[in-house]
């Protein structure tokens, strides 16, 4: 924490061209604030609707900004949001549509509790309280008001209107009051500060833009919690706060800056883990479940692991050896455990024995095997299965709707499967034969020739990820045909997968969409088009997608249509 | 009585609570504490409040092999539905009615359930509003600790159709475990206990919330149209949080039902036995928390739409079954789900058992609460909208007739819905909107 | 009464007999040749090791020794209670009516109770031969699963139950088979062993197999080696054991054991050999077998099943019987000692003329498995997914053998 809190409140009134009309927006909110304290039995103030929009945090994101200000030695061990609802193909856009229930709140209000009670505890004190008060049994408002405009500073992401500190201080004095504790005051003020909606909710505050007339782009501090959300799924370090206080972030060279800083920093994992996370559906992993009788391999170690998997793939594809994206959709190169080395069918020598951490071994197939890409690991394969069997068309919807963005739309609400699940029918012997119906139906076919070929050859896999040659004793037949290109087996689908244009927009779209908390605009969505070019040319690299959407303009607005 | 006959609580429950915590008595109401009647409370007279819950279940029944043949009080419960023979008389049953889609995309597992819950059913199954839980609630369950309480039984949070406003599905709770800390732990105050006072910690905690809300008010000053309403709905939940904490400092009611079950356990998972162990405890927690005042509203999910459930061992679940199982020509229904849809049933009945299982007076925690039990769709092989069964039971403290089969050919399914908001003064003149909007309540279930 | 110096030669005996097996095992080894290096090399783990038992209504004509509550109630009656007495201490868990844990005395033989045996202070399991033999009832009756190790057909010799090997050598059935946690057949096992394999599984080592020949789904020679691994077991989702699991090899030869061998019509036989597996204590904190014998029968699913058997030192299981104890083993500790002693048919002591070994066979389950040697190369190949329950996860309840259920 390099800025102090009172400097930055005055800083925030500086004036400077380029943040004139910004101010406009920053004044009005004390002048508000006071309004509705002269007059608390008046009704709201009578200004039109601003631009204040506002996205839920994730359950990631309230983790790591609670270790990332209070230290990794804070147990945080609930979660203060549901899982919430994905809209769009991602919950990134979800968490602008939802809000925060009583239930939720209340578990939050719980967890913060024990959050604060950790923070003041006598052993931190020394690091997390700036202060110590003149008698630990009164009011001491001097160390209050450091604690409240420090810790409020990165808890807020912005520095705290001085009105504000003083009623969160007001808070602590109340509590020390009543309980004869100072830090018992400061508990009560920080719980206030972790319930309320500045930390809760990432609000996104818009201004005019200066450069643009007519359109409206996010504050410094809305871009500074945008840009750190999307690169590092935590909220900004004190260096971005600064960028934002200063103005450096709303400068083209500011702004580079710091994306590169961002870029350059480990944390870019956690970034680009939360976002696969999202863009591949693994919050499903909350309630996958898996037949162990039917498929033993697949131990809770499995199901744990297969995620760890896919991430840790992603990260070392992406990040370490800065391949291109659409290598992942073939690469053999991975990371196993033993758990999953028994599911993959390969040997794993282990080192560690008893106790020991299991250990992530760098693992590539070999070219004869089969599994190659995404589409091959565990995690793809048991997550869109059911419980009991696999299913190709899960595994088809996978594919077009999460790898692709093509919508995929749902069953009508007649259909009758009964008279093609008797597998004891010699003609129904494997799911390509019981699944015929799909093709010849007309009804059926214009959708199930989008999901079931694809599918059918993931059924070589089965619920469990686990390879097979046979079902029911008859061969499977991995054959099939994607967008009109034929193939012989898995390794053929997954090529024709890695060349399909769609596969590249479908990344950078979601990108900007996970980024943004929103779907493109119509002009956003043209321009992804273009990037999508480029970058299919000159190679899909993370840090090159995420350097050219954190530098265009439309990236910090709200997207609204004009 | 003379004061000295007059038997003291703390006097009879000595020898019958050892201490605090968890111990499954429930104690039988004491006449001396009611009035003569056994229905209200001798010191202020005002009688017990009504309660009011939901029950889903997804998938349905075997249709055609559940529906009476007689309407009114004198009919025969087909063999389908002999899992609730001992709840007869104080359940009601509903047959022939719909869900209207009046041209919009069947939702599969959704629009249906949408319509029964809200009275809407939405264009790309998105604007999920109100649920009916919300609105009965706003009528009966104000000043309670919490607002409502929201359970699911198969591990999916997401599972459950409870909702205020148009800014996401209400979560549920999926473990018992933790459910019976949030309502039995810290912050339960035992309405016997002796001396009570105030925990000034949580006047603290109250104090703040109430300064947060009143400082962060300003917000909606600022905040854009289209997220006007949910910002507001921040400082809705806001505010229970606050009405929860203002619960616990003051002296709870003398509630004689009232007492704290044994501890639950967990074992999380949509496995037939899982889905029945965690709905045993759920049913028994939300009967101890209506019987405390804990809250007058709750709203339990057997599973989700999709219905995860499945038997150990058998690939199939009960969604692919109900969708791949061959109809028995000879019977003329799918046998494995004939009989999910039974232990269905079996779980209503149990829920239904539980509630009754608690003396209040002359009647039980069922006679004053009202639960409503609907489903996804009427025939789930088919995603068909038609022919739902829906049940209630209980009677809400008089509020409704029971015992009844009421046959609506046609009717929009809604009407149900409908008629529980009168039951419970609900004021509004119609609910719902297009085909599914209705104006006139079933009387002949109305006391 | 023995004195305490033979008794060294009995129970600590490893130097006397450890050496006689040795030069054997340094011999079987030696003629085995190395490890063959075949066209293919598979793997396994065992999962599952248990005393082979086989018990009908014609194996204990007197009744049988009883279980728990029998030999707990003989047990309390040696310190001198009566019947009656002794059955109302059982069922007080062991004390008397004063509280005084007399049962546990007599077991474990507390200081300063004044009970004991024989006014000694003595653990039975630690002393039996300070104990007089209670002469327990032996197993008789034409079946006991095996081999024929000594090559002979004698009257007191066996028939496989489902070979029909005639000759078959099993004294440890007779030893063990009338206790009632040893009175029973297939699919059940034993108690006791189920319980300790089941415990130390997932501390011990694992236990290797490995076959290697030209076309193992062929008939032909093959080389079967055992080794133990450096790695615990992993478990799958049932409780068994998982398939395709990598093991690596601990090259110490105290553990290595190999057999020249065949594969006829899928069942894996090994020419007579010495093996020595260490393992862990409450299980067997090493399995040592002199002229072993292997039939195991290669199933489609990857895994064999089967029996092993051969000349077991009988005081390794004499001694873990032993450290389960009485109450736990449920079993006459001093009648399975002299039991032993003069049941033991193999491997005579050079100076005394006593068989030091006896005859005894085990069940084998192993499921596929990859193994590795200490570079990490690979030199084993799992083969086949496995079966679907395995080892612990296998057990079944069921109905104990009913009357009329006689050999085939």
């Amino acid at each position: 924490m390099t800025t102090d809190s009172a400097a930055a409140g005055r800083a925030a009134t500086r004036t400077g061209r380029s943040r004139g009309r910004r101010l406009s927006v920053q004044r009005t909110l004390p002048l508000a604030l006071g309004f509705l304290l002269a007059a608390p039995a008046a009704s709201p103030a009578p200004n039109p609707p601003g631009d204040l929009s506002f996205v839920r945090l994730t359950e990631s994101q309230y983790r790591r900004a609670i270790h990332d200000i209070f230290g990794n030695s804070i147990r945080v061990d609930d979660s203060a949001v549901d899982r919430g609802a994905r809209e769009g193909g991602l919950l990134a856009i979800g968490a602008r549509k939802l809000t925060l229930s009583a239930a939720e709140l209340e578990r939050s209000e719980a967890l913060a509790q024990r959050i604060a009670e950790q923070v003041i505890d006598p052993r931190r004190r020394a690091t997390l309280i700036p202060c110590t008060p003149n008698d630990a049994g009164l009011p001491d408002d001097a160390c209050a008001t450091r604690f409240v405009a420090r810790v409020g500073l990165f808890l807020f992401r912005r520095p705290l209107e001085d009105v504000e500190v003083r009623a969160y201080v007001a808070m602590a004095n109340a509590a020390t009051h009543t309980l004869d504790d100072f830090y018992a005051g400061l508990r009560a003020s920080l719980v206030g500060m972790l319930v309320a909606p500045d930390f809760l909710l990432r609000l996104e505050r818009s201004e005019p833009d200066p450069d643009r007339p007519g359109t409206m782009r996010l504050d410094a501090y809305s871009r500074a919690a945008r840009l750190s959300f999307f690169l590092w799924d935590s909220a900004p370090d004190g260096g971005l706060i600064e960028a934002a206080r200063s103005g450096e972030l709303l400068t083209p060279e500011g702004l580079i800056r710091q994306v590169e800083r961002l870029l350059n920093s480990p944390r870019l994992e956690n970034g680009l883990r939360a976002f696969f996370s999202d863009m591949l559906g693994f919050d499903e992993f909350a309630t996958l479940t898996v037949d162990s009788s039917l498929y033993p391999k697949f131990t809770k170690n499995v199901e744990d692991d297969a995620r760890e998997q896919t991430l840790r793939t992603i990260v070392d594809q992406l990040l370490h050896k800065n391949r291109d994206y659409r290598e992942l959709l073939v690469t053999r190169e991975t990371f196993l455990t033993p758990s999953l080395a028994a599911i993959y069918g390969v040997p794993l020598a282990r080192s560690q024995e008893m106790g020991g951490a299991v250990p992530w071994v760098p693992y590539r197939f070999a070219d004869d095997d089969p599994r190659a890409g995404l589409l091959t690991h565990v995690s793809f394969l048991s997550l869109h299965s059911h419980p009991g069997t696999s299913s190709p068309t899960l595994r088809g919807q996978a594919v077009r709707e999460n790898l692709l963005c093509q919508i995929v739309p749902p069953p009508p609400g007649d259909v009758d499967f009964s008279f093609v699940q008797d597998t004891n029918n010699p003609d129904f012997k494997t799911v390509r034969q019981r699944l015929s119906v799909h093709r010849e139906n007309p009804t059926c076919a214009g959708c199930h020739s989008l999901t079931d070929p694809i599918g059918l050859t993931l059924e070589v896999f089965d619920t469990s990820g686990v390879y097979r040659t046979t079902e029911n004793g008859a061969p499977i037949d991995p054959s099939g045909e994607l967008n009109g290109k034929p193939y012989e087996e898995i390794t053929g689908l997954v090529e024709i997968l890695r060349q399909e244009p769609a596969a590249t927009s479908c990344l950078i779209n979601r990108a900007f969409s996970y980024g943004a908390a929103r779907t493109p605009t119509r002009d956003e969505r043209a321009w992804l088009g273009e990037l999508a070019s480029e970058l299919r040319r000159d190679g899909v690299k993370w840090r090159d997608l995420m350097r050219r959407i954190t530098q265009q303009p439309d990236f910090y607005t709200l997207g609204t249509e004009a | 009585m003379s004061e000295s006959d007059k038997i003291s609580r703390r006097t009879v429950l000595r020898g019958v609570m050892g201490g605090t915590g968890a111990v499954a008595v429930g104690l039988p109401v004491l006449e001396c504490f009611l009035n003569t009647n056994g229905t209200a409370y001798a010191a202020t007279g005002a009688s017990l409040p009504p309660c009011f819950g939901t029950w889903f279940w997804g998938l349905g029944l075997s249709p055609g092999h559940w529906e009476p043949t007689a309407t009114g009080v004198d009919y025969v419960l087909p063999d389908h539905l002999a899992p609730l023979s001992s709840i007869k008389e104080k359940m009601n049953l509903f047959s022939g009615m719909q869900v209207f889609l009046d041209g919009k995309a069947n939702q599969n597992h959704y629009s249906g359930a949408q319509g029964q819950a809200t009275g809407i059913v939405s264009k790309n199954g998105g604007d999920y509003t109100t649920s009916i839980d919300h609105i009965i609630g706003e009528t009966i369950g104000k000043g309670t600790r919490f607002r409502s309480i929201e359970m699911a039984c198969d591990g999916d949070s997401l599972a459950g159709w409870s909702a205020r406003g148009s800014n996401g599905m209400n979560p549920s709770e999926i473990s018992p475990l933790q459910l019976y800390a949030r309502i039995f732990g810290d912050g339960f105050i035992d309405p016997r206990v002796a001396d009570f006072k105030p925990d000034p910690a949580v006047m603290v905690r109250r104090s703040v919330l109430s300064a947060v809300s009143d400082q962060r008010k300003s917000l909606m000053a600022t905040v854009s149209a289209s997220d006007r309403a949910r910002l507001d709905e921040y400082f809705t939940s806001l505010r229970d949080l606050e009405q929860k904490l203002a619960f616990e400092l003051e002296r709870p009611a003398d509630l004689p039902a009232c007492a704290v079950p044994v501890e639950a356990t967990d074992d999380i998972g949509p496995l037939l036995g899982q889905v029945g162990q965690t709905h045993r405890q759920f049913a028994q927690l939300a009967a101890h928390a209506l019987a405390c005042g804990q809250t007058r509203v709750f709203n339990l999910t057997l599973g989700n739409a999709f219905s995860r459930l499945r038997i150990p061992g058998d690939p199939s679940g009960y969604h692919s079954l109900t969708h791949e199982e061959p109809i028995d020509t000879d019977r003329g229904y799918q046998p494995k789900c004939k009989w999910l849809a039974e232990q269905c049933m079996g779980f209503f009945a149990e829920l239904v058992q539980t509630l009754d299982s608690i003396k209040e007076g002359d009647g039980t925690l069922l006679d004053r609460t009202v639960v409503f039990a609907f489903t996804d769709h009427g025939e789930a092989r088919m995603h068909s909208m038609k022919r739902y069964p829906i049940l209630t039971a209980g009677s809400g403290g008089g509020r409704m007739k029971t015992g009844l089969h009421v046959a609506a050919e046609g009717d929009a399914a809604s009407r149900v819905g409908f008629t529980l908001q009168k039951a419970f003064g609900v004021v509004n003149g119609a609910w719902g909107t297009e085909s599914n909007q209705v104006s006139k309540p079933f009387s002949e279930v109305l006391a | 009464m023995i004195a305490r110096g033979d008794l060294r030669r009995h129970f600590v005996g490893t130097a006397t007999i450890g050496a006689c097996l040795a030069c054997v095992f340094l011999a079987a080894a030696e003629s085995a040749g190395a490890e063959s290096a075949g066209a293919e090399t598979r793997g396994y783990v065992i999962a599952m090791v248990h005393t082979a038992t086989y018990a009908d209504t014609d194996t204990c004509p007197m009744g049988g020794n009883g279980g728990p509550v029998e030999l707990r109630t003989r047990r309390v009656m040696g310190a001198g209670y009566s019947e009656a007495e002794a059955l109302e201490i059982v069922a007080n868990e062991g004390r008397d009516s004063e509280g005084n844990r007399v049962e546990a005395a007599q077991l474990f033989g507390s200081f300063g109770s004044g009970r004991g045996w024989g006014g000694l202070e003595i653990n039975p399991g630690n002393a039996p031969y300070l104990l007089p033999d209670p002469h327990i009832e032996t197993a008789q009756g034409r079946f006991a699963p095996g081999f024929n190790l000594d090559g002979r057909v004698d009257p007191d010799d066996f028939e496989d139950p489902e070979t029909h090997e005639k000759g078959v050598d099993n004294e440890i059935w007779r030893v063990i088979g009338c206790f009632d946690t040893f009175h029973v057949r297939k699919p059940v096992r034993a108690y006791n062993e189920n319980i300790t394999w089941d415990a130390v599984l997932d501390g011990m080592p694992a236990w290797l197999i490995s076959v290697s020949g030209e076309d193992l789904s062929r008939d032909g020679d093959v080389t079967v080696t055992f080794d133990r691994a450096l790695n615990v077991v992993l478990r799958d989702a049932t409780g068994g054991l998982l398939s395709g699991a990598t093991y690596t090899i601990d090259s110490d030869p105290r553990s290595h054991s190999v057999f020249r061998g065949r594969i006829d019509n899928q069942i894996l036989t090994i020419e007579p050999g010495d093996f020595s597996m260490q393992g862990e204590s409450q299980f067997y904190a090493i399995l040592r077998l002199a002229h072993t014998h292997l039939r195991l029968q290669m199933l489609p699913d990857g895994s064999v099943t089967g029996l092993l058997g051969g000349y077991q030192p009988w005081s390794d299981y004499y001694q873990w019987l032993a450290v389960r104890g009485e109450t736990d083993g449920q079993i006459d500790l001093p009648g399975v000692y002299y039991a032993m002693k003069r049941l033991a048919d193999g491997v005579p002591d050079p100076a005394t003329g006593e068989n030091t070994a006896i005859s005894a066979t085990y069940w084998l389950e192993a499921v596929p498995a990859f193994h590795t040697d200490m570079s990490g190369g690979v030199v084993s190949v799992a083969v086949g997914p496995g079966p679907k329950l395995s080892g612990p996860a296998a057990i079944q309840i069921v109905a104990p053998p009913s009357e009329t259920e006689a050999q085939q």
